[in-house]
């Protein structure tokens, strides 16, 4: 009879993820493609924020988008009306995008000539923010009628991302919505992010999200020379 | 439902070194989970029989532990550590401080496993 024996293995799971995110995040890098990861709920405001930048940015940088869903491709549709290049991605039934399945959108989508890609993650708080996309940055919309108590219950999405958006400002009236609460429960996950209220629906500060993102693109880009 | 990725690579890394030591059959596989991860432990093992089916280790135990949430406050430095999630707001101990910054808590790791 075989001898039982113990084998040491101590590795993480995302091991690999996190290689091939690094090595796609060096390749955008010398591209001079600067990926955004954006994450959110489903119906927080994803595909309108995504309007509102390509509008704000769509001058002075050439953008793609890449859409993620689990199925159909209502929201590249959307994208694809503004000249936008996009790319839908179907992820079958998984609940978030890693970096093998982003570095296939990105092929089909072409970065070479981008300066700018979005990818419109999944809309979940819980998954995609455990898998590195290799994006350069990542951020996450929070609108008001899912309420002020989900830093506290999503504390990983909180504390991974880059930046926070809270859309839909224009309904804070008929919601209890405490916004200092957010950014107070936010800060203590995260105790230096970019807190941006705006309503992407009426346009309203959706300039101060694209003053960050611009600001973050030329960074990107002048790092890599 | 990132549960079945996540078995997916555990069952992989696992058949790996288990190739690389010459097994011919895992018994055990221990994971170490941080609380903030949030992994389902019922639907992770499901998953593991799905995918390991006609594998070596289609019959192994998949054994947990967590590992708790470390923080350090910004203030007063003092280390808190908390055993279990829940939705309360961490906070320092010692000095009862909100800015509280995570060091550990978040990960998964396939620890070491059993073969014969």
């Amino acid at each position: 009879m075989d001898e039982i024996r113990i084998i040491e293995i101590k590795k993480s799971v995302y091991e690999n993820n996190d290689r091939e995110a690094d090595k796609l995040r060096q390749q955008l890098r010398e591209e001079k493609t600067f990926l955004l990861n954006l994450m959110s709920s489903p119906g927080s405001g994803k595909t309108s924020l995504v309007l509102r930048t390509i509008e704000a940015l769509g001058q002075e940088f050439k953008i793609g988008v890449l859409e993620a869903d689990i199925d159909s491709a209502v929201d590249a549709q959307t994208v694809a009306r503004t000249g936008t290049q996009v790319v839908q991605l179907h992820t079958g039934g998984m609940c978030h995008l890693d970096a093998g399945m982003t570095l296939r959108g990105l092929q089909e989508l072409g970065t070479r000539d981008l300066d700018l890609v979005i990818l419109e993650n999944v809309g979940n708080l819980v998954c995609p923010a455990e898998f590195d996309t290799g994006a350069s940055k990542s951020a996450m919309i929070l609108s008001v009628p899912e309420g002020d108590d989900k830093p506290l219950k999503y504390p990983l999405m909180f504390s991974e991302v880059d930046a926070l958006v809270l859309n839909k400002i224009d309904v804070l009236p008929y919601f209890d919505f405490d916004t200092d609460a957010v950014e107070e429960r936010a800060r203590r996950l995260n105790p230096n992010i970019p807190i941006f209220a705006v309503s992407a629906k009426t346009g309203q500060h959706t300039e101060r999200w694209a003053d960050w993102l611009r600001g973050e693109i030329r960074a990107w880009n002048s790092d890599a020379c | 439902m990132h549960e079945l990725g996540i078995m997916e690579t555990v069952l992989d890394t696992a058949l790996e070194f288990a190739k690389d030591n010459n097994a011919t059959e895992i018994k055990e596989i221990h994971l170490l989970t941080g609380i903030i991860f949030g992994i389902h432990q019922e639907y992770a093992e499901l998953f593991f029989r799905m995918v390991s089916k006609d594998t070596i280790a289609q019959n192994a135990k998949i054994v947990f532990e967590s590992v708790p949430a470390c923080f350090i406050c910004t203030e007063c430095k003092g280390k808190t550590e908390y055993p279990a999630f829940s939705e309360k707001e961490f906070y320092c101990k010692h000095c009862g401080s909100k800015k509280v910054t995570m060091v550990s808590g978040r990960e998964f790791r396939i620890q070491n496993m059993v073969v014969v």
